[in-house]
C-alpha cells in the first residue's frame, strides 16, 4: 500500500514536472530567445563595426612586403589575349601606393636605390631674379647648367 | 624643402634654411630615417625677401620683393621593392597566364624566357598583370 502511494506520488511530481516543462518553458524559452536574440544582433552590429573599423584600416595601411598579405589578383580575367581583361575600377580599391593604372609620364625621376642616393635640384630664382635687377640676367644657375 | 608622400600625404620636412640650389636625398626624412617605398613631391618654400638696391649714388635706395621659390617641385618614386611573380596559371591551348606586380612603381615590361619566348610592355605601369605566353 505504501509503495503504491509513494509511486502515485512520484508519478504526480512527474506528471506535474512535465506539465511545468510543457507549460512554463513557453514564456522562459520566449524570453531566453529573445535575449539571444539581442546579444546576436548586439554582436552582429559590433561586428558590424569591427568589420567596417578593419577594412577602413586595411584601406588607408600603406602596403609592406609581407608574404602574409600577398593577395591572389582578382581584377583581371584570363581570356588568353596578352593583357588580359583590364578593371583598374578594382585595382582602385585595392590600394598600394598609386592606383592600378597610375601614368609613370607623371613622374620624373626614380630613386636609383643601387647608388643610395640622388641629386634634387632647383632654380636658384633669388639669384636669377637678383641678376636681372642688376641687368645682368642669368637663365639658370643649376649645377652643371652654364 | 619639403617632400610629401602621394597617397598618405604625409610631409617631411628635408632642408631647412638653406642658401642651396641642390640636395642629395638619399631616401630618408629630414631626420635620416628611411621612408617607405611610394610617390614623393618635393617641393620648396621661401618667403619672398625684399631686397633694397641703390640705383644710383646719392639717390634713395629701392626696396623690391623677390620672387618666393614656389611652383618649383618634382616627383619622385622611390621603389626599393622588386616586382613579384604571382603564379603561372594554365590557360588552355598550351598558353600559360603569368601573373606579376609591382605594388609600389606599376609594371613596365614583362618578359617570359624559355622554349618559347614572350615580352610585353606597357606605358601605364600598372601594378598587377597577367602576361598570357605560349607554354612551349
Amino acid at each position: 500500500m505504501m509503495k503504491g502511494r509513494v509511486w502515485s506520488r512520484s508519478l504526480a511530481f512527474m506528471l506535474l514536472g512535465s506539465l511545468m516543462l510543457g507549460l512554463a518553458p513557453a514564456a522562459v524559452w520566449a524570453e531566453a530567445a529573445d535575449r539571444v536574440g539581442t546579444a546576436l544582433v548586439e554582436g552582429g552590429k559590433a561586428l558590424q563595426v569591427k568589420v567596417a573599423a578593419a577594412v577602413q584600416d586595411l584601406k588607408e595601411e600603406p602596403w609592406v612586403d609581407d608574404p602574409n598579405k600577398t593577395e591572389t589578383p582578382q581584377y583581371y580575367s584570363f581570356s588568353g589575349d596578352q593583357v588580359l581583361e583590364e578593371r583598374p575600377d578594382m585595382g582602385a580599391d585595392r590600394l598600394g601606393y598609386a592606383s592600378s593604372y597610375f601614368s609613370m609620364n607623371e613622374t620624373s625621376n626614380i630613386f636609383p636605390v643601387a647608388q643610395k642616393q640622388m641629386t634634387l635640384s632647383w632654380t636658384d630664382m633669388l639669384a636669377t631674379w637678383i641678376s636681372e635687377q642688376e641687368g645682368t640676367p642669368k637663365a639658370d644657375r643649376r649645377p652643371g647648367i652654364p | 624643402m619639403k617632400l610629401k608622400e602621394v597617397t598618405t600625404k604625409k610631409e617631411y620636412t628635408l632642408l631647412s634654411d638653406s642658401h642651396a640650389s641642390s640636395f642629395v636625398w638619399k631616401g630618408t626624412d629630414g631626420s635620416n630615417a628611411p621612408l617607405p617605398d611610394g610617390f614623393y613631391y618635393w617641393t620648396l618654400e621661401a618667403d619672398a625677401p625684399t631686397i633694397t638696391f641703390i640705383v644710383e649714388e646719392g639717390k634713395e635706395p629701392v626696396p623690391k620683393t623677390a620672387p618666393a621659390y614656389n611652383g618649383q617641385s618634382q616627383m619622385v618614386l622611390l621603389d626599393r621593392t622588386a616586382p613579384e611573380v604571382l603564379g603561372v596559371h594554365p590557360l588552355g591551348n598550351n598558353r600559360l597566364a603569368i601573373e606579376t606586380r609591382d605594388m609600389v612603381g606599376g609594371l613596365k615590361k614583362v618578359t617570359t624566357i624559355g622554349s618559347a619566348q614572350g615580352s610585353e610592355s606597357w606605358t601605364t605601369s600598372p601594378i598587377r598583370t597577367a602576361v598570357a605566353v605560349p607554354a612551349g
